[in-house]
């Protein structure tokens, strides 16, 4: 038995806090083995030091619908899915698409240039690009001998 | 949805078609109107040349395949999302037109009316009073 406890709680919250969503989000399939659908639509985010690629997994919109708006550094997806209304004389057989209204909100690693992002919609999957801010690159600082 | 990931064994020489992604099946609404049968389901990722819409019998098979996101040399940060093709399965009755299928796909969406045959659709019947 060691004379002292050691908390690990710091280190566990560095580690959820690293991940948009905690640790647990990255497995969404085992947490609850269904499709989560608090969260829509889905997203893939890839980064590099000057730009943002953020895909979304969004079919069926109309793409003047669909608000995409960045914030310094939140990026917004919002808009409506309408699905077609079945009439009073129609049988349904199956309903397992969803519908309605959505937001969401991604936190990028920085801040972006609103004048500089790109979005495109094709075959149901939302592509925006969001180019790094001038004034959030990194600067190399020259160091003066003293 | 439920996630199948298909191994395929080297068939080769059996002539089995081999493809390295898994498997999902779409979501999809099905009605019935009295002209026919109303499909549509969520293939996001699948254009035109990836789609696949068999009838075989009274089988109607759906198939769509992606392709994997051109990432353009950035590193993946998050993913919620994978690349996978899509197949679903449907027997159908009798009661629809084969010749008169249709199919569009559009923004991921893939819309397929199949008009029931004349015999199958609800007619009113003259009652005469005698």
């Amino acid at each position: 038995m060691s004379l002292f406890t050691y908390n690990y709680r710091p280190e566990w919250s560095l580690l959820n806090n690293a991940f948009p969503g905690g640790v647990y989000d990255l497995f969404p399939e085992g947490r609850r083995g269904r499709f989560d659908y608090t969260k829509y639509p889905l997203i893939n985010i890839w980064s590099s030091d000057d730009d943002i690629l953020v895909e979304a997994e969004l079919p069926g919109v109309d793409p003047q619908q669909v608000e995409v708006t960045l914030n310094e550094d939140v990026l917004t997806i919002a808009g409506n899915r309408v699905v077609d209304e079945p009439k009073d004389t129609e049988i349904i057989h199956r309903t397992e698409r969803v519908s309605g209204s959505f937001s969401r909100e991604i936190t990028l690693p920085y801040r972006g240039d609103a004048d500089k992002v790109s979005a495109t919609y094709r075959n149901g999957i939302l592509r925006i690009v969001a180019a790094r801010a001038e004034s959030d690159k990194p600067r190399r600082v020259k160091i003066e001998a003293a | 949805m439920n996630i199948e990931t298909v191994k395929y064994q080297n068939g080769a020489s059996s002539g089995e078609r081999i493809r390295n992604q898994t498997l999902q099946k779409p979501n999809v609404d099905i009605r019935e109107t009295e002209a026919g049968i109303i499909l549509a389901a969520d293939l996001p990722g699948v254009a035109t040349e990836g789609l696949n819409v068999m009838l075989e019998n009274n089988v109607l098979s759906i198939e769509g395949h992606t392709a994997p996101p051109d990432a353009q040399g950035r590193a993946s940060v998050y993913t919620e999302f994978g690349t996978n093709d899509f197949r679903r399965v449907f027997t159908l009755s009798d009661e629809v037109d084969r010749e008169k299928i249709t199919a569009t796909l559009k923004n991921g969406v893939l819309q397929l009316f199949l008009p029931k045959v004349a015999e199958a659709k609800p007619r009113k019947i003259a009652v005469q009073s005698a």
